[in-house]
């Protein structure tokens, strides 16, 4: 191989490492934003809405609690906006199921926030004679319930958003692991090649003009071989022809 | 020592790793997991590191005994060093420490991790740890001779460095023809179990990775569990007659596949060694008959499996051996020290070594009663000459001093004692699991970074026969 290939070819070798060292932490910080954002999207507009629900839900509650006061009218008003309240809320997080597990869960939502609806709706549309045993005995009881499934909901997604955290965490960690390795072995690599250059090129020079000037000045026998199949070695070869034609010439004389 | 020619062969064996490193990346590809990126990025390290001094380096055929030596023992640093880039980047459970040790681990076929959950690692990465099994199993250099031209002097002192002196002298054969033997039988098994697995209904990836480290004598499981986590009785036994087969020396296996039976049965020590692993499969059955298993069929699945697993020194388990009584577990810790045949792919301190140890305390004997008497010892007809048994005495009592060594430096680490002392019988055979805190179904992650460090020299002093990295580490000899 000629030096001009194999010197590029070093410098090459290098800057190829470079290249996919950056490739790769361009992609890992890509895909870093992107887990992100989608940790972001996913779960904590889960999140969010879930809790919106549970204060929705809990201003029903109190909402009922007016109504065995005697208190129908603001009762009944804020009902209807906690109502609202919940419903846009519960839209938000039916739309945004990205989890194993959650649609089952949104699902029992709506079926025990529809019950707990009824039952409420029920009572302002129609009236009920004791109030104090409708509340305790079967109202208050799937308004845990409904609690306890939003509950389940935020710790689903809380558990999502931990486990992506720990992946932005791992990701963050290959997006500058390459960089770190490309620069040990840039400095692996930069001492291999001057260690290559300085014995295939430079000592052999060295010792070509070593002997050369010794040729010149005390005519010592040029002998000196290289193992390479480069310009050196042309170079050594043709010094070798010239010294031998320098010495023929001269014992011609 | 001409540096620049280690650096060539360092070379070529990073190339070989490097393709390993490139079909775990397609396999990550295809199972679209986070190992493909970390995979590629090591294999093309690795090809530029390899093709590097390439560009500089003139091929020679002409090396030293010592550059051989410094060759092989670099091959094996090396590739660790490269076997340890696609964990480190992955990430997870791999700090530094732990990924170095798992690939040295993997590289020198001991078996022993630092994972607590393995099944969470990506399948590129799965397949990749069982790679390392399978190149190091039958030795880095002994593969790269297979497929390379002829190297002449090179190759056959390439060769002999590489393999144990305990089974050189069994590999009577010229050095071509040696590798050949030992690569086809090895290839031949390979494919052998792996169908032999898949037909008791694993699926094709478990065959193969379990597959590699079978014959490797390895111990890589995908499952936290190791085999125990399949549950099933046919593809114990499979592996088990794998394990055994992949304990004894090649050579012999080859003149078997050929059709030369008398060999085998003929060799002492393939003798020695099916009767010790019988008798010791019988007397745990029994012992933990009586202490732990409610019917003997459980206890012989379960012991069979668990001894031959440590006496190939595999490491594969299918049980707790930590909750054996304890006659069952010194008889693990023996065998943890002995292992297999040399010739073949298991660590320890070999039969062949032990027989020659006990043949030369009998010719002793005779030697006080009869001192005039010439007395020689001979294994399966060949005499062994005194350097061969002064170099196997010695072999086993520096053994037994790193073994040592290594229970006093992790006990000083507060490991407790068992842990501390099958552990390193367990690094130093190359067998992975130990007993208590390291027993058959936990693992190393607890020892502290200093520890997996020490365990990992270790595992390459078992590896590499002791010498080879204790000369490696003369100033002199770089001279």
């Amino acid at each position: 191989m000629k030096l001009r290939l194999k010197i590029l070819g070093g410098f090459l070798t290098m800057a190829f490492m470079l290249l996919i060292a950056t490739a790769w932490s361009v992609i890992e910080v890509r895909s870093f934003g992107t887990t992100f954002d989608e940790a972001l999207q996913n779960n904590y507009k889960s999140i969010a809405a879930a809790k919106s629900m549970k204060e929705a839900l809990e201003r029903e509650d109190s909402a009922l609690l007016l109504l065995l006061l005697e208190n129908d009218q603001r009762a009944r008003k804020i009902l209807y906006v906690a109502d609202s309240l919940f419903v846009n809320n519960f839209i938000v997080a039916k739309s945004n199921i990205t989890i194993n597990g959650e649609e089952e869960l949104i699902n029992a939502i709506d079926e025990k926030y529809s019950d707990y609806k009824k039952k409420w709706d029920d009572v302002i549309r129609n009236g009920i004679g004791n109030k104090l045993d409708w509340y305790f005995q079967n109202t208050h009881e799937s308004f845990l319930s409904l609690m306890n499934s939003i509950d389940e909901l935020t710790s689903l997604n809380d558990n999502q958003l931990y486990s992506t955290a720990v992946q932005v965490n791992d990701r963050s960690r290959r997006a500058l692991m390459p960089g770190v390795i490309a620069l040990i072995a840039m400095i692996v690599f930069t001492i291999l090649f001057n260690y290559f250059i300085n014995l295939y090129i430079v000592t052999p020079i060295v010792e070509i003009t070593k002997r050369a000037k010794n040729f010149i000045e005390h005519r010592t026998q040029y002998d000196y071989h290289v193992a390479t199949n480069d310009e050196i070695s042309k170079l050594t070869d043709t010094i070798t022809i010239l010294c031998s034609h320098v010495q023929a010439e001269e014992s011609d004389r | 020592m001409r540096i620049q020619i280690i650096f060539r062969y360092i070379g070529i064996i990073l190339i070989f790793n490097a393709i390993f490193l490139l079909i775990s990346a397609g396999i990550s590809f295809f199972a679209e997991d986070t190992g493909f990126f970390p995979l590629l990025y090591s294999a093309l390290i690795a090809a530029l590191f390899g093709l590097f001094p390439m560009i500089f380096v003139p091929p020679t055929k002409d090396i030293s005994n010592n550059e051989g030596m410094m060759i092989v023992v670099s091959s094996w640093l090396a590739s660790c060093l490269i076997g340890t880039l696609p964990y480190f980047l992955w990430g997870g459970e791999f700090s530094l420490t732990n990924a170095w040790f798992e690939s040295v681990s993997g590289y020198t076929t001991t078996g022993a991790s630092i994972l607590n959950d393995i099944e969470a690692l990506p399948m590129g990465i799965l397949f990749w740890r069982a790679s390392t099994h399978w190149i190091g199993g039958i030795g880095i250099i002994i593969f790269v001779l297979s497929v390379l031209p002829s190297m002449g002097i090179a190759g056959m002192i390439l060769y002999r460095s590489e393999m144990s002196p305990a089974a050189l002298h069994q590999f009577k054969m010229r050095t071509k023809e040696a590798v050949r033997i030992l690569v086809a039988v090895y290839l031949g098994i390979t494919v052998v179990e792996t169908i032999a697995l898949m037909i008791t209904g694993l699926n094709l990836f478990d065959s193969i990775t379990h597959t590699f480290a079978t014959v490797a004598t390895g111990g890589f499981s995908t499952k936290n569990m190791s085999i125990a986590s399949f549950n099933n009785p046919a593809a114990e036994i499979v592996i088990m007659i794998f394990m055994l087969i992949s304990g004894m020396n090649f050579g012999l296996l080859f003149a078997v596949i050929i059709g030369n039976f008398s060999s085998l049965r003929s060799s002492s020590v393939v003798k020695y060694y099916l009767s010790i692993n019988f008798i010791a499969v019988v007397l745990v059955s029994l012992n933990t008959y009586l202490n732990n298993y409610e019917s003997l069929i459980d206890s012989l699945r379960y012991s069979s499996f668990q001894i031959l697993s440590i006496g190939t020194s595999t490491g594969f388990a299918n049980a707790d051996s930590s909750v054996w009584p304890g006659f069952s577990q010194i008889i693990i810790i023996l065998f943890t020290l002995q292992c297999a045949c040399a010739g073949s792919t298991s660590g320890g301190i070999k039969i062949d070594r032990v027989i020659i140890m006990f043949k030369s305390f009998y010719k002793r004997t005779k030697q006080i009663m009869y001192p005039n008497a010439v007395i020689s010892i001979s294994m399966d007809k060949k005499k062994a000459n005194d350097t061969l048994i002064e170099s196997a005495i010695i072999y086993i009592l520096f053994y037994l001093i790193i073994v040592l060594a290594g229970t006093l430096i992790l006990s000083l680490m507060n490991v407790d004692a068992l842990s501390a002392f099958s552990g390193t019988s367990a690094a130093m055979g190359n067998v992975g699991p130990g007993l208590s805190m390291v027993g058959s179904l936990e693992n190393y992650s607890f020892i502290p970074d200093l520890g997996k460090w020490v365990l990992s020299f270790i595992m390459l002093l078992g590896r590499l026969e002791i010498y080879g990295l204790v000369i490696f580490l003369m100033p002199r000899i770089w001279r």
